[in-house]
C-alpha cells in the first residue's frame, strides 16, 4: 500500500516536473520569437533609414557633378546612333593606349562595355 | 515492521498535507494576493505601438522623393528622477547640449510626468543616452519625414505636419493612400520587463502606407530649376514659371515656381505662405492665371483654318505703316508691320493685325466655342490644390473688344497648366491629353480616352507655322543646335491689380516650344513675369532661350536623337 502510494506521488511529481520543463521550454521559445520579432523590426527600421540615406547621397545634382569630375563626355545609352559614314580613326598623341571613337559605332556594343569609371 | 509501515503513513500523509498546502497557497497568491503584495505585482501584460511607415513619394523612375524613418523623442519622467539639480548636467553631456536651457525646460514641470527635452535626436545621440542610463530618461519613438531632394519641386511635393499627416501639394492630395496603420504588440512581460509570451490575438501588425510615383522626373526638375533660377536672376524679374509635359502621355515631367521679391518695385507677387515654408506656398503654374499674349494665337490660328474662314496662302490686308483699324474702329498695333502678308505669315510673324481680320470672319460662337475646345475657361483637374480655371469673359459680357482681343491673347487669362495641355494637341495627332502629375500605369494607358480638338492635317499645319516661326519668325533667337522646335513667343503687359488697365513699361515674357519637331515628344512653357525691361522683355529674347536651353537637356536625357538635319554627332572616349 504505502509503496503504490510512494510510486503515485513519483510519478506525479515527474509529470509534474515534465509538465514544468514543457512549460519553460514554451516560454523559453516565445521570449526567443519576441527577440526575434524585435531583431526583425529593428532591421526594417534600419533599412527604413538606410533608404533615406542613399536617396540623400544620389540627388540629382550630385550625380552631374561626380559624373563632370570624370572629365569624360557622356552620351545617353539610348541615343545611339547608326553608323552613316565612314568610321574617322584620329590617334591621340599620348601613345596610342586611347582612341577617339564616334559614338554613332558604339551602337551595338555591350553597355558594359562603356568605361564609366575613372 | 508494523512501526515502519505507521511512520511511513505518516510521512506520506504529511507530504501530501504539504503539497496541498502549497497548492491552495499558489491559487491564493495568483487569485488574491494581499495588499503590499499586489502593489508591488502589478499588470503583468504590457503594450506597446507596432510602428508602420508613411508611404514612399517616388518619381517616375522610383527615385525617393519622400520618405519616413524612425526617430527619437528624448523626455524626462521628473518624478522618477534621483536628483533633479544633476538630471540636466547629465543629459547634457551625454547629448551635448547646453545644460541651463535643459534645467530651464524640466525645472518649471517637475511636477509633470513627461517633459519633452528634445524632440528629435540624432543616432549618436540616441545612443548615447542609452550607454547613459540615466533614470527618469526615456527616448519615444517617433516618425520622421525624410525629403533628401531639399527645395527641389518642394511646392509640388508638399511636406507633413507634426502629426505627420500631408499639409498642401501631393503630400495631402494623396494623404489618405500615404497614410500608415500602426499595429499592436500585446506581451506576457516578466519582473524585468522581458516578454515571456505572446496571445495569438496579442499581435496586430502595422500597415504601412502605399507608395505614390509622380509622374515628375526629377532630373528634369533639377535642370528645370537650375534655368530658371538663372533666368530670373540675370533678368531681375519678379518670378517665373516653367511646365514640362510629355506630351504623348500628358504626365508633367517638372513644374516649377519661382518668385523674387525686389527692394523698390510696385506691386509685386507675394506669397506669404511660401516665406514660412517652399512647400508650403501656392502653386502658381496651377492658382495664378496671367495673359498669354500671342502665344494663344495658335488656337485661334488653327479653329480659323479648320473652318475655313482663311487660307494658308490668303494674303490679308495687313498695314505696312500705321496701325490697323477694324470694323468697329478699334486699332490694332502690330509689333513690327510687314504689310500685306499671308495667314501663314501672321503667325510666323506674330501679326495682331491679321489675327483681328480673320477674327471678325468668325463668330462669337466659334471663338468662344475654339477656347472651350482647348480646355481654357475650365479646371485641368491635376490634382494641386487651389486650380484656377483660369478668365474667359462669359458670354453676356463678350463684344467686339473681346472678339478681336481673344486671339492675341488678351481679354483672357490662362494658366501654365491649361497652356501646356492645349498646347500639345499640336505635339499630338490633335487630341487633347489629360495633363496629370501621377505616373502611368500601363492599364491605364491601354484604356486611355482623349478627345480630338482638331483635324490631323491641321494639326500638322499648325504645327508646320510655328516650326516657322523659329525660322523666320520672333522665335529665330531660340533655335537649337541639336533639335527643330515649334513654337510660339508672346510678350503682354502686365497688368495692374486694381484692374485699372496695364502697367507702363512692365511685362509678362512668355514662349511654348514642342520638340522634336519630326516626332514630338515634349511641350515646355515659359513664363518670365515683369523682366526688368531695360535688360530685355520680348518673349522670344527672354524666355525663348531657356526653352530651347531646357530641351536641349531634357531631350538629351530622355535618350532623344537630334533631329537638326546637319547635326554632328556626340563623341566618346573609350577603352579599345
Amino acid at each position: 500500500m504505502f509503496a503504490k502510494l510512494l510510486i503515485i506521488i513519483i510519478v506525479a511529481g515527474c509529470t509534474a516536473a515534465t509538465l514544468l520543463v514543457n512549460r519553460q521550454h514554451r516560454i523559453d521559445t516565445a521570449h526567443e520569437i519576441a527577440g526575434l520579432h524585435a531583431r526583425i523590426v529593428d532591421h526594417e527600421q534600419n533599412l527604413w533609414r538606410l533608404r533615406q540615406e542613399i536617396a540623400s547621397r544620389s540627388r540629382p545634382e550630385d550625380i552631374r557633378r561626380a559624373l563632370q569630375s570624370f572629365d569624360r563626355h557622356w552620351v545617353s545609352l539610348p541615343n545611339r546612333s547608326r553608323l552613316r559614314e565612314p568610321r574617322p580613326e584620329i590617334r591621340l598623341a599620348t601613345g596610342g593606349d586611347f582612341r577617339i571613337r564616334d559614338a554613332r559605332y558604339e551602337a551595338d556594343d555591350a553597355i558594359d562595355e562603356h568605361d564609366l569609371g575613372g | 515492521m508494523q512501526r515502519a509501515t505507521a511512520w511511513g503513513r505518516v510521512m506520506v500523509i504529511g507530504m501530501i498535507l504539504l503539497m496541498g498546502f502549497q497548492l491552495a497557497r499558489v491559487v491564493q497568491l495568483k487569485i488574491s494576493p494581499n495588499e503590499k503584495l499586489a502593489a508591488h505585482v502589478g499588470s503583468t501584460m504590457s503594450s506597446r505601438p507596432e510602428f508602420a511607415k508613411r508611404g514612399d513619394v517616388v518619381d517616375r523612375r522610383g527615385r525617393v522623393v519622400a520618405t519616413s524613418s524612425l526617430g527619437y523623442r528624448l523626455f524626462v519622467d521628473p518624478k522618477l528622477v534621483h536628483d533633479l539639480g544633476t538630471i540636466a548636467a547629465e543629459i547634457a553631456e551625454a547629448i551635448d547640449a547646453d545644460p541651463v536651457e535643459i534645467d530651464r525646460e524640466i525645472i518649471p514641470r517637475r511636477d509633470r510626468r513627461y517633459v519633452v527635452i528634445r524632440h528629435l535626436l540624432e543616432d549618436w545621440q540616441v545612443d548615447a543616452i542609452r550607454r547613459a542610463n540615466i533614470r527618469g530618461v526615456g527616448l519615444q519613438p517617433r516618425l520622421v519625414r525624410h525629403y533628401p531632394n531639399g527645395e527641389l519641386a518642394a511646392g509640388l511635393i508638399g511636406m507633413v505636419g507634426f502629426e505627420h499627416t500631408g499639409l498642401g501639394g501631393m503630400e495631402h492630395r494623396f494623404d489618405q493612400q500615404l497614410e500608415p496603420q500602426s499595429g499592436r504588440l500585446t506581451y506576457l512581460r516578466d519582473a524585468r520587463q522581458r516578454a515571456l509570451w505572446i496571445e495569438p490575438t496579442g499581435y496586430e501588425p502595422g500597415r504601412s502606407g502605399e507608395t505614390v510615383q509622380l509622374s515628375l522626373d526629377l532630373v528634369i526638375q533639377e535642370i528645370v530649376e537650375r534655368h530658371m533660377q538663372n533666368v530670373v536672376a540675370s533678368h531681375n524679374a519678379g518670378g517665373g514659371r516653367m511646365v514640362v509635359l510629355d506630351s504623348q502621355t500628358g504626365e508633367v515631367l517638372a513644374l516649377t515656381d519661382i518668385l523674387n521679391p525686389r527692394e523698390g518695385w510696385e506691386e509685386q507677387t507675394e506669397d506669404p505662405m511660401r516665406e514660412r515654408h517652399p512647400a508650403l506656398g501656392r502653386n502658381r503654374c496651377v492658382t495664378d492665371p496671367y495673359e498669354p499674349g500671342s502665344t494663344f494665337k495658335p488656337f485661334i490660328w488653327a479653329v480659323a483654318t479648320e473652318l475655313g474662314k482663311v487660307t494658308l496662302d490668303e494674303r490679308l490686308d495687313t498695314p505696312a505703316v500705321g496701325v490697323y483699324r477694324t470694323s468697329r474702329g478699334r486699332r490694332i498695333r502690330d509689333a513690327f508691320n510687314h504689310g500685306n502678308a499671308t495667314w501663314h505669315d501672321v503667325m510666323t510673324k506674330s501679326l495682331n493685325s491679321g489675327m483681328a481680320i480673320v477674327a471678325e470672319r468668325m463668330s462669337k460662337q466659334q471663338m468662344q466655342e475654339a477656347i472651350a475646345r482647348f480646355g481654357f475657361g475650365q479646371r485641368t483637374n491635376c490634382g494641386l490644390p487651389g486650380e484656377s480655371p483660369g478668365i474667359v469673359t462669359s458670354p453676356r459680357a463678350w463684344n467686339h473688344y473681346t472678339q478681336t482681343s481673344v486671339p492675341m491673347g488678351h481679354e483672357i487669362a490662362v494658366t501654365p497648366m491649361q497652356m501646356v495641355q492645349a498646347f500639345a494637341v499640336f505635339a499630338r495627332d490633335g487630341t487633347l491629353p489629360r495633363v496629370r502629375l501621377t505616373a502611368l500605369g500601363p492599364e491605364e494607358r491601354a484604356l486611355e480616352v482623349t478627345n480630338r480638338v482638331l483635324s490631323e492635317e491641321i494639326t500638322r499645319k499648325t504645327r508646320r507655322a510655328m516650326r516657322d516661326v523659329m525660322t523666320e519668325g520672333t522665335g529665330r533667337r531660340a533655335q537649337s543646335e541639336k533639335y527643330q522646335l515649334f513654337s510660339k513667343s508672346g510678350t503682354a503687359q502686365l497688368p495692374k491689380r486694381d484692374g485699372g488697365g496695364y502697367h507702363e513699361r512692365r511685362y509678362v515674357a512668355s514662349f511654348i516650344a514642342g520638340a522634336p519637331y519630326t516626332d514630338p515628344r515634349i511641350v515646355v512653357l515659359c513664363v518670365i513675369d515683369d523682366p526688368d525691361p531695360e535688360i530685355g522683355y520680348f518673349g522670344g529674347a527672354v524666355a525663348g532661350p531657356v526653352v530651347r536651353d531646357v530641351i536641349d537637356e531634357v531631350l538629351i536625357y530622355l535618350g532623344v536623337e537630334p533631329d537638326q538635319p546637319d547635326i554632328e554627332q556626340p563623341m566618346v572616349l573609350r577603352r579599345p
